[in-house]
């Protein structure tokens, strides 16, 4: 109408989502690619205990748990294991769990899983709390891979709000986040402002004004969060649905 | 630490490895609703990441729920619509116990350059547009959240939109809703304000058929050089350029008033023939049977260079009203347009012999009452003189009125004529044969109909709107109806369903006039005959006079606004109130 065409809203979520972790393996798709091993390596690190979740609920002591996560982590960052399926549509959710099983079935590489490392640098993942964490699961009857995306979830939500507490704490307001947090759950107007902000020592509005902000970074930060692992924008809104659906298992 | 902890929102057990110790199904929640919404209204503020979630210009709106934070004083009911321009809910104001529509604009308006300001400098023009045409803006602001908003009168209704697809207008209704919308525009121009996007979808209709523009001024605030502005857009804000003037096309910066003009004159057309005025496009009387010189009214608010067309959008409803009240085929229909001076000049003209003639009836009815109290007029011929004066004056009083307001030419007639041969010579006379005169002139005769606002909408149009308004949505500013249930009511309010002041008067009228009428004969019963058949004859007349009388003035709300009425309903009440007193002293 005007002739001015101003800000540009037609780029599409293929230029942001050309930075996130699952695109970048996707786009190299074998591990000479450059790109490939650092996105991966990153992705690995941070989900390995959704497999490590599955692996004792197959059966494993944790152990074996923690010397198959290793093993299997090395092979997907040398060998090509991606397929054509997988860079079209996938979720590295999926993708993960999927070669996983294919893993555990092969018996050869089952083998050689035993020698740990198996001549590569092996993966720095804390295993010290796994255990624990996984004690913590009830033992009842949650099938390995209904574990396995519970806990993907769960460590979505982990990572989140690790990254968020981390930002607060960097801007000095940390006791912002200790007392607020509770309003990214609440009902709306449950809570009412007028407590916080006098626990706060600062004026309602604030406090308002803050949790909106909170609020907002939250849902960022985990959409981000999603963003690393699927592959396009569109996948987003369906991984989170999945994602809360698994956490009522 | 065993001990099991829930989760106040959800109520499911909380995990020991719950993060941050919140509930992570509430926590994924949070992020799954609105995630688009809140993914708009919440982008930061880096230009490299595209703002939004979904397609630009799709704007999801929040549900009432969680728009009812954010307005701590209103309980927000519905959401009514949506559409490129935003969403609009009803609501109540709690404290006022009164309707109201809050409509909330797109939150990525917050990135438009210098927003805030325009904002407020656009709500405070809108907010002094008070008129009984025109969505009335109560309040605007920005609430904590970021998100914009207006609170503006709720208008129980429906749309034109709905009514030119559902109702198929009749001509003579299209005629009738035409001259409200021109005095609404006319206002609003006069008030400096261009409302730019004038189409069916904006002109509302309430259930008592009067007419509401909304959405003023809207489109200017929120089309700037910031938003993605082109007609190929998919999204909503564009809507349909049908409407629009060819300059807000052309060069927009140049657009002024006239071009509500021109599209004021699509939706004239639209409504006569259900068709667009596209390309080259017949005149409305080929089309559908109406007047001939409503083309040339049409073509000229659909000119294309805007000095060619109205200057003014009173004259074209001055226009179409000429058209209207004047049947005469024959009356050239001149097309300079009449300004309102026009009209105001008639009635000062008409002012004195209006007066004057009313002052002849009044002395009229005084000689009346003198007579038969006097008892100057012989008995036998009494009662039926007495009635004969009774309608003189009630036809001479009700001409004067009709003349000064301008209303009922032929009223004003027939009261001019009765002024002549009244009791009151020879000032009934001279009044009487003013007033005449003034009347056979064509622009004091082309002044009158000139009618009060509210009155106007044929009854078929109002039936229509309240029956739509059981199964149709309200339409602000929205790119399609929708039509989904509404919840209507179930008790009426007793304001609602109280008569409006459209019908009070013509019923108060003829209650008022019943009243007076009534009370004079029974005046003239009780002084003919004072034994008992006449008691017993008059008691009725008395009675019947009374009640019709305070029933007359118990409808009318405005005694200013209805002096008439009130003025033969008292007569009768204190008539009767007369007769009474005689009928017991005797």
């Amino acid at each position: 109408m005007s002739g001015k065409s101003a800000k540009n809203f037609s780029m599409s979520g293929a230029g942001r989502f050309a930075t996130t972790h699952w695109s970048v393996v996707l786009q190299a798709g074998q591990p000479k690619a450059p790109g490939y091993q650092q996105a991966l390596e990153t992705l690995c690190e941070s989900y390995w205990f959704p497999l490590y979740s599955y692996l004792r609920r197959h059966g494993y002591d944790n152990q074996q748990s923690e010397d198959y996560t290793q093993a299997f982590f090395c092979r997907i960052l040398d060998k090509q294991v991606l397929r054509m399926a997988d860079s079209k549509r996938g979720k590295f959710r999926s993708f993960l769990l999927g070669t996983l099983k294919h893993f555990l079935s092969d018996e050869y590489d089952r083998a050689r899983a035993q020698k740990r490392g198996g001549g590569r640098k092996i993966l720095s993942i804390d295993f010290k709390n796994a255990e624990n964490q996984y004690a913590l699961e009830p033992a009842h009857g949650l099938s390995p891979e209904k574990l396995f995306d519970k806990s993907w979830a769960l460590t979505v939500l982990d990572r989140t709000m690790a990254h968020l507490k981390a930002e607060l704490v960097s801007q000095n307001k940390q006791e912002l986040f200790d007392h607020l947090k509770i309003y990214l759950t609440a009902e709306k107007d449950s809570i009412p402002y007028r407590d916080k902000a006098a626990e706060l020592n600062i004026t309602e509005g604030n406090v308002r004004t803050a949790v909106h902000r909170l609020r907002r970074r939250y849902r960022k930060l985990l959409r981000d969060e999603i963003a690393q692992t699927v592959a396009a924008e569109d996948q987003v809104d369906e991984e989170i649905d999945d994602l809360f659906n698994a956490l009522a298992y | 630490m065993a001990e099991k902890r829930s989760c106040p929102k959800c109520e499911a057990e909380l995990p020991a490895n719950a993060p941050e110790g919140l509930c992570p199904r509430c926590l994924m929640k949070s992020a799954r609703q609105d995630t688009k919404s809140a993914y708009n209204a919440g982008s930061e503020a880096a230009s490299d990441v595209p703002t939004s979630a979904t397609p630009p210009g799709k704007f999801v709106p929040p549900k009432p729920e969680e728009l009812a934070g954010q307005f701590p004083h209103l309980e927000i009911i519905e959401l009514l619509g949506q559409g490129g321009m935003g969403a609009v809910y009803k609501a109540r104001q709690k404290q006022l116990d009164r309707l109201v529509a809050i409509k909330i604009l797109p939150p990525e308006v917050e990135q438009q350059a210098a927003f805030a300001e325009r904002f407020t400098r656009e709500a405070r023009s809108l907010a002094r547009l008070n008129h009984p045409h025109i969505v009335t803006v109560f309040d605007f602001g920005h609430t904590a959240e970021g998100l914009y908003y207006f609170m503006m009168e709720f208008v129980e209704g429906t749309d034109l939109r709905h009514v030119i697809q559902s109702a198929k207008l009749l001509p003579k209704e299209a005629l009738a809703i035409i001259p409200q919308i021109c005095e609404a525009l006319q206002f609003a121009h006069d008030e400096g304000i261009v409302h730019r996007d004038i189409k069916p979808e904006n002109i509302l209709l309430d259930k008592r058929g009067r007419v509401k523009i909304a959405d003023f001024g809207l489109a200017k605030l929120l089309d700037s050089s910031a938003t993605v502005h082109t007609l190929t857009q998919a999204g909503q804000r564009m809507g349909t350029p049908h409407y629009m003037a060819p300059e807000q096309i052309e060069h927009p910066d140049q657009v002024d008033h006239r071009a509500d003009i021109f599209s004021l004159g699509v939706v004239f057309y639209e409504m006569l023939t259900n068709e667009l005025p596209l390309g080259r496009f017949s005149p409305p009387s080929q089309k559908v049977e109406v007047d001939v010189r409503l083309d040339e009214v049409v073509l000229r608010t659909l000119e294309k260079e805007p000095d060619r067309r109205y200057q003014h959008a009173s004259e074209v409803g001055v226009d179409v009203k000429t058209i209207c009240s004047d049947k005469q085929a024959g009356t050239k229909f001149s097309p300079r347009p009449k300004a309102d001076d026009d009209v105001e000049s008639v009635r000062h003209r008409v002012w004195i012999p209006a007066v004057g003639l009313l002052v002849a009836g009044l002395i009229n009815c005084l000689s009346v009452i003198g007579a038969i109290w006097g008892a100057l007029v012989p008995r036998d011929a009494g009662l039926l003189l007495a009635i004969w004066m009774a309608v003189q004056t009630f036809v001479i009083i009700l001409g004067a009125w009709n003349l000064m307001q301008l209303r009922s030419y032929r009223w004003a007639v027939a009261g001019s004529i009765f002024g002549i041969i009244s009791i009151a010579f020879p000032f009934g006379l001279a009044m009487g044969i003013w007033a005449l005169v003034l009347l056979t002139k064509k622009e004091v005769k082309a002044a009158f109909g000139q009618e009060e606002t509210e009155v106007v909408i044929p009854p078929r149009i109002r039936e229509f709107t309240v029956s739509t308004v059981k199964e149709a949505r309200m339409a602000y500013g929205r790119g399609k109806v929708e039509v989904q249930k509404i919840i209507r009511e179930t008790s009426p309010d007793s304001k609602e369903s109280q008569e409006s002041d459209v019908v009070a008067p013509s019923k108060s009228l003829g209650t008022g006039i019943a009243s007076f009428i009534l009370g004079l004969v029974s005046i003239l019963i009780l002084s003919q005959s004072t034994s008992f058949p006449g008691k017993f004859i008059g008691f009725p007349f008395i009675f019947i006079a009374g009640v019709l009388g305070v029933t007359a003035i118990r409808n009318i709300k405005d005694y200013r606004k209805h002096l008439v009425e009130t003025g033969f309903a008292a007569a009768g009440i204190l008539f009767a109130f007369i007769s009474a007193i005689r009928l017991l002293m005797k």
